[in-house]
């Protein structure tokens, strides 16, 4: 059965209390469910504050792949430029030599024949201005390695931007807030990214590509279809309320932490929902989590057919409850 | 709208840790004439009665609300908030219909009547248990800091009332609360529920497993370490499977066990005659404060010793259990049994031990307050009412105190309850206020809170001596006390810290009850009615 005790790369996590190594482990093992639909860990804490903030945090961490540099013109992109995280419209030719045109390397005011990062920005995402990355982050970043400069430090924020942890909740507000207020709590030493990430967190899915998590509200998915283009790093959700939407269909492929707030409504929802179903087995050794004492947790599968179904949904009456 | 973080990380935290680490306990409380009564209700549901009157209806309606007023707390059954009253006279009219059940009603009146004159069952239970616990006052730097650990827990707003009514007449520290307030509250070290958890979200339109489901939060992410689930007739089972947020998730483990039928008495001492009832000289003539209650003849002084305790005031007393390693407290209302062994302690020794160990408790805790000033406050308040009773009586004050809105039978006792050395102030912050106003006292701003320290540096100053006094008791045990005992049927063992311990045994229980002074409740005295164990 997974344990804790499988959780020994990485961050260096003894420190941290016992509930934390679990989320810890959550969102390091989640990704490797390999299923036939879309897989969601269900979490059960005390209580709803705070937790999920928690899970937020531990799921922040740089991706692998580093930024390409594109192979030809992206048409509107987001880009960080001169420290300043802008969208712009990448249209300009390469050189021969396959350096970067004058015009847009008198934008950047970067090293002639380097390139800032630009990651395509889907049709209909919205026209915004432009953002600078927090106070004394980007040197945070570089002290801790990441970055042989503040230059490429800050392109290190921009890549947790392109990719964000996602949190579905009802009240993003107070989640950014708990976010910050775990960030700067003794609780436990966030590693460099997880500080960045939790420094400023943003309230609405406009703001992808310039914080590395955003809490928006299930409802804030309807009149954005752009959001299915881009893909979270992790995507967490608060009360059933918030899951039982079609915002836990917009990205099928990116598995789903769900904390149920024991307190509300929430289990008799999930059980009637979830004790009478046949759902998929699962062919894996961390999908036999069952989380600790005062923290159940499970892993299951939803096929992904259901999400057909999600298309149905009564938006008009939802939310009636908390808004 | 949310409000932005309710809760603090710290609450939050402290919430899980004790989730983590909860010790969950269900007690049956006997209360065999309650289940003569659901039993008589249930042949209602037969249809050889066929339909009911409408006085008969009223009168099943009134007692189903009843029985689910006294399943929400150790209520007083006549309560105000109860419906006592009303129901004895819903019973007269469903009798005089008349029809099938008219019997049944009989038999039902008699008991609802019965159980109104008595204390109800869980009560004495639950004060050993509220006493006994290891942690009374929440931690200095967490959110409950001089405040109670202990809450009970009802489900709806007039139980908490009754719940708060009791633990203010039992001076117990321990706070009632509400199922909906505790759902927002922070974590308490003992919380006590009364039925299973479904029974707080159960209603006329959702039952089991609906109701269990909402409310199993109660006990799979429990806001206390030490959990206890009181039950008695009326409440349903608990159903551990359906605990849990989803199916196939194991349940936590909830130790089940029936009401500590109070442990046995000891019973060394072997009458070889039943000895014969001493004819005692009191004279209480010049005592002001006197109360009926029930007298027991103890051995220990060829003349004769006596002692006498009241249901409600003074002193419990404390019997020996069989195997000699601790005492108990029998139910307020149960007469002590002939041969039973109790136990004394010398009273200036204890008073004084007592305040030693109350300052030594406050000088750590509270280092920041004076405990002088609330021993002055304390005296002060004993004082003025002494000197009112002295100037406008009993009568007056109670007048006074009942027009504040104070409960007829809290107002009753009160008097009696202050003057008394052990007492420190009433819990409730309305009461305490009511009396200083009937005094014309105008306490100090910081007094209340001052007493309610002293209260708490007192309760465990109490725990720490009766821990003292059960450990000698062990070690005599050991040592003899047992021969002692049956030999001669009473023994004394003296202590540096605890002063003088008096193990007797009860030699005969008076059939009626004597007029006796309060302040000499629980003591015993010899047959001028003198105190024998200073």
């Amino acid at each position: 059965m997974a344990g804790l005790s499988d959780l020994k790369e990485g961050q260096e996590i003894s420190s941290a209390p016992k509930w934390l190594r679990l989320f810890f482990l959550v969102a390091r093992r989640i990704t490797t469910v390999k299923a036939d639909g879309h897989v969601s860990c269900v979490v059960a804490p005390p209580v709803i504050d705070y937790f999920p903030a928690a899970l937020a945090l531990a799921s922040v961490s740089i991706p692998g792949a580093s930024l390409e540099r594109p192979a030809e013109p992206l048409g509107r992109v987001a880009s960080l430029i001169n420290h300043t995280l802008q969208d712009r419209e990448h249209s300009f030719n390469f050189n021969e030599d396959g350096s970067v045109a004058d015009e847009f390397l008198g934008l950047t005011k970067f090293k002639r024949g380097t390139f800032p990062p630009v990651v395509r920005l889907p049709e209909d995402f919205p026209h915004r201005s432009d953002s600078s990355i927090p106070d004394g982050i980007s040197e945070r970043l570089q002290l801790a390695g990441l970055g042989a400069n503040e230059r490429e430090a800050s392109w290190h924020y921009f890549q947790l931007c392109a990719e964000p942890v996602v949190v579905i909740c009802q009240n993003p507000a107070k989640v950014a807030n708990e976010i910050s207020e775990l960030t700067s709590s003794s609780l436990y030493e966030w590693n460099a990214e997880q500080f960045s990430a939790g420094a400023e967190v943003a309230t609405t899915p406009d703001a992808w590509f310039r914080r590395p998590i955003i809490c928006m509200s299930p409802r804030s998915s309807r009149s954005r279809p752009w959001l299915s283009e881009l893909t979270p790093s992790a995507v967490i959700v608060t009360g059933y309320s918030a899951w039982e939407t079609p915002a836990r269909w917009v990205w099928p492929d990116v598995p789903h932490s769900l904390f149920l707030n024991v307190r509300s409504e929430d289990v008799l929802r999930f059980r009637m929902w979830h004790d009478g179903q046949d759902l998929p087995a699962i062919d894996s050794e961390f999908a036999k989590l069952t989380g600790i004492r005062g923290i159940p947790a499970k892993i299951f599968v939803e096929p992904f057919a259901v999400a057909a179904n999600s298309a149905d949904f009564d938006w008009e009456g939802y939310g009636a409850d908390f808004e | 709208m949310q409000i932005l973080n309710e809760r603090s990380l710290g609450d939050a935290i402290d919430l899980l840790e004790r989730s983590e680490h909860s010790n969950i306990e269900s007690v049956r409380i006997d209360w065999p004439e309650l289940t003569e009564l659901i039993r008589l209700a249930n042949k209602f549901s037969n249809p050889e009665f066929g339909a009911t009157s409408v006085a008969e209806d009223r009168c099943l309606s009134a007692l189903g609300v009843w029985l689910s007023q006294l399943a929400d707390g150790p209520i007083d059954a006549i309560h105000h908030t109860a419906g006592h009253g009303p129901l004895l006279g819903f019973f007269e009219e469903a009798i005089s219909v008349g029809g099938a059940g008219a019997d049944i009603f009989q038999s039902q009146h008699e008991i609802v009547a019965s159980i109104g004159s008595k204390v109800h069952p869980a009560a004495g239970w639950l004060e050993d248990w509220i006493s006994a616990q290891p942690i009374l006052e929440g931690s200095p730097d967490g959110p409950r800091a001089g405040q109670p650990a202990t809450a009970l827990v009802s489900k709806k707003e007039s139980g908490r009332q009754a719940v708060q009514d009791w633990l203010s007449s039992e001076n117990l520290f321990a706070d009632a609360i509400t199922y909906a307030g505790l759902k927002k509250a922070p974590a308490y070290e003992n919380l006590v529920f009364f039925g299973p958890p479904s029974r707080y979200e159960s209603s006329k339109w959702s039952s089991s497993p609906d109701s269990d489901y909402r409310a199993q939060w109660l006990l799979t992410a429990p806001a206390a370490t030490r959990i206890l689930l009181l039950n008695w007739p009326f409440h349903s089972t608990l159903d551990v499977s359906l605990l849990g947020p989803w199916k196939g998730l194991s349940s936590p483990a909830v130790i089940f066990r029936q009401q500590e039928t109070h442990p046995e008495p000891a019973t060394l001492f072997v009458f070889n005659t039943p000895p014969l009832e001493k004819s005692a000289r009191f004279n209480f003539d010049y005592e002001l404060d006197v109360v009926s209650a029930a007298e027991y003849q103890i051995l220990g002084k060829e003349s004769g010793l006596w002692v006498f305790f009241d249901e409600n005031l003074g002193p419990r007393p404390r019997v020996l259990s069989r195997d000699l390693s601790h005492t108990f407290s029998p139910p307020r209302y149960k007469t002590l049994s002939y041969g039973s062994h109790l136990v004394f302690r010398s009273q200036d020794v204890e008073r004084a031990q007592l305040l030693k160990v109350s300052e030594d408790w406050w000088t750590e805790k509270y280092k920041d307050f004076s405990f002088s000033r609330a021993e002055e406050l304390r005296n002060e308040l004993k004082e003025r009412l002494q000197e009112f009773i002295d100037h406008s009586g009993v009568d007056q004050l109670r007048r006074g105190l009942l027009s504040s809105g104070l409960p007829r039978e809290y107002v009753k006792q009160i008097h009696a309850r202050v003057l008394d050395q052990g007492y420190v102030a009433p819990q409730s912050q309305d009461s305490y206020e009511a009396i200083c106003r009937v005094l014309s006292y105008r306490a100090p701003p910081e007094s209340f809170d001052l007493l309610g320290k002293l209260r708490t540096a007192r309760q465990q100053a109490g725990l720490k001596l009766m821990r003292q006094l059960l450990e000698k008791l062990q070690s005599s045990g050991a040592s003899g006390l047992g021969e002692a005992l049956s030999d001669d049927g009473y023994a004394g063992l003296h202590d540096d810290t605890l002063g003088e311990l008096f193990i007797t045994t009860v030699a005969h229980v008076s059939e009626e009850q004597k007029l006796f002074p309060i302040s000499k409740l629980g003591r015993p005295v010899d047959e001028v009615g003198a105190l024998w164990l200073k």
